[in-house]
């Protein structure tokens, strides 16, 4: 990670062309002889037939022609600003603005039991800190439900991380709803034979029992995954988040679903959003992503095990 | 947890005596609370037996790395005979730790004391601490170190478990008379002063 004063360097001297580029994209395109043609049409058909239909779709044509130029103008703020700042800011980071991690991913994650049929997202990251590899993007999962109803499932901060121990099993941590709601029952249906294969785990702190409900295939496996410090982490984690933080640790990776209320890397369009300050806070909006390794002890490589391959983003 | 089901179903067939429902569906009924409730103490003793025999497990597979850490260590510390001696004579607390949960505990803690010693004398031969055969050793050492760590826990909740349904209404009723005795939890107070933070040692050599 690069120094506050080496990235105000970068921003000054090696992503000032590039940003005036940018803003060059900006400025007003030219009308062209559709604009040109259209305008015609309309003030002949107004004046002339006493007809507004065309001055309508005249209309239509200018906000559908804006908005695809913003579309234009935030899309390149991303493809040709923020991904240079953050290949400079982080080296070896890979970083795809439209693309996000895979539905697979999701699924294989165990995050979400409750169904969800659309996935969207964006700014996804690949990267590795010390010797951990992590991915994430922001994430957004829509459920469709009977005449076209829409429920927001999950829209937030998806992220995987290399975990730094072995394990076989499947241990998930998810807000612990049924307690909170029915006591002494939730718990003891939360004890209830499940169909995936888990069981009930009680961890021995209480704060954490009070957030979280933990399910595993192994309860030996889980307290392994789950040291006393990683739970403390967790946690801390949970506290500061603005929704219910879901952890799932499947297939030697741990998976975190953190709900946000805003973007996570906001895609400028106004000059001002693309100063020199709005530029470092997306980067360390990164950092903050990216430490997220450290925060939760994974680069710890004392135990032996080998580094994962990348998962594809969607 | 399955006090809660059984109080409840002792509710329901109270309900149903009031509504007059025939004596032999509620003994039929009372027989089944019955079941679930026994069931449910061995249940919880099977579990608590289950993450004992982990324990064990543990217990020898860090036992077992003991020769190997001997033999990559011997040619590097040969002055530190009487800690190789100590180190050695770890193999014969295997034995003290099959003996029950507090023999057990006593040997973890002596075995986990004498290794952390191991650990830290190391740190005084630069050459053995940049052995690929003692840095594999500690890895899995660390390993072992955490899976017993966890297997600890899940005892200690899995007796914890066992315990309370001695001790709650109705289920102890039932192991009063079935004779089912408590079990001790794992009690290793010396381990929390004496354990080796091998995580810190280790954090300068990094995997090749």
């Amino acid at each position: 990670m690069r120094s506050e004063a080496e990235l105000r360097a970068f921003v000054r001297e090696d992503l000032a062309a590039h940003l005036e580029a940018w803003r060059g994209l900006r400025r007003f395109s030219p009308p062209g002889i559709l604009d040109a043609l259209g305008l015609v049409a309309t003030v002949a058909s107004c004046f002339a037939a006493q007809r507004v239909e065309l001055a309508w779709l005249f209309a239509g044509w200018l906000v559908l022609r804006t908005l695809r130029d913003v579309m234009r103008v935030r899309s390149a703020f991303k493809q040709e600003v923020l991904s240079r700042l953050f290949e400079f800011a982080l080296p070896g980071v890979d970083y795809r603005p439209g693309s996000h991690v895979g539905a697979e991913h999701v699924e294989a994650s165990g995050l979400f039991p409750e169904s969800w049929n659309r996935d969207s997202g964006e700014d996804y990251v690949h990267g590795r800190l010390g010797e951990t590899d992590f991915w994430f993007s922001e994430l957004r999962l829509v459920r469709e439900g009977r005449k076209d109803r829409e429920t927001l499932v999950f829209r937030g901060l998806f992220f995987i991380a290399d975990f730094h121990k072995s394990f076989r099993g499947r241990t998930y941590l998810l807000p612990d709803v049924a307690e909170r709601v029915l006591g002494v029952l939730g718990r003891s249906l939360q004890a209830l034979p499940r169909f995936d294969g888990t069981d009930l785990v009680e961890l021995e702190d209480p704060d954490f029992e009070k957030r979280f409900v933990c399910h595993s295939t192994d309860p030996v496996e889980a307290r392994y995954v789950l040291s006393t410090s990683l739970v403390q982490r967790i946690l801390r984690l949970a506290e500061r988040a603005s929704g219910p933080l879901r952890v799932s640790f499947v297939d030697e990776c741990m998976y975190l679903a953190l709900p946000l209320s805003r973007d996570l890397l906001p895609a400028a369009f106004l000059a001002g959003s693309a100063s020199e300050e709005a530029l470092l806070g997306s980067v360390r909006e990164l950092f903050s992503v990216v430490g997220l390794v450290e925060e939760l002890g994974l680069n710890t490589r004392i135990w032996s095990k080998g580094p994962k391959p990348a998962p594809t983003p969607a | 947890m399955h006090s809660v089901w059984i109080i409840g179903g002792a509710f329901v067939l109270f309900a149903l005596w009031m509504h007059g429902v025939d004596w032999r569906w509620l003994a039929a009924g009372g027989a089944a609370l019955l079941a679930l409730a026994f069931n449910s103490i061995v249940s919880a003793r099977n579990q608590a037996e289950k993450a004992w025999a982990g324990i064990e497990a543990m217990l020898t597979k860090r036992f077992d790395l003991i020769p190997n850490l001997v033999d990559a260590v011997q040619r590097y510390v040969e002055h530190e005979s009487d800690l190789l001696r100590e180190v050695t004579a770890l193999r014969g607390a295997e034995r003290g730790a099959r003996a029950g949960v507090a023999e057990a505990a006593a040997a973890d803690a002596q075995t986990e004391r004498v290794l952390s010693r191991l650990v830290a004398t190391a740190e005084a031969y630069p050459e053995l601490k940049a052995s690929e055969s003692f840095r594999e050793l500690q890895r899995a050492l660390n390993e072992v170190e955490e899976q017993l760590s966890a297997a600890r826990r899940a005892y200690n909740a899995a007796v914890q478990h066992y315990n309370d349904s001695l001790r709650m209404v109705p289920t102890g009723w039932i192991a009063r008379l079935a004779g089912f005795e408590e079990r001790p939890s794992y009690e290793a107070p010396a381990l929390h002063e004496a354990r080796p933070d091998v995580g810190e040692r280790f954090r300068g050599a990094r995997r090749p």
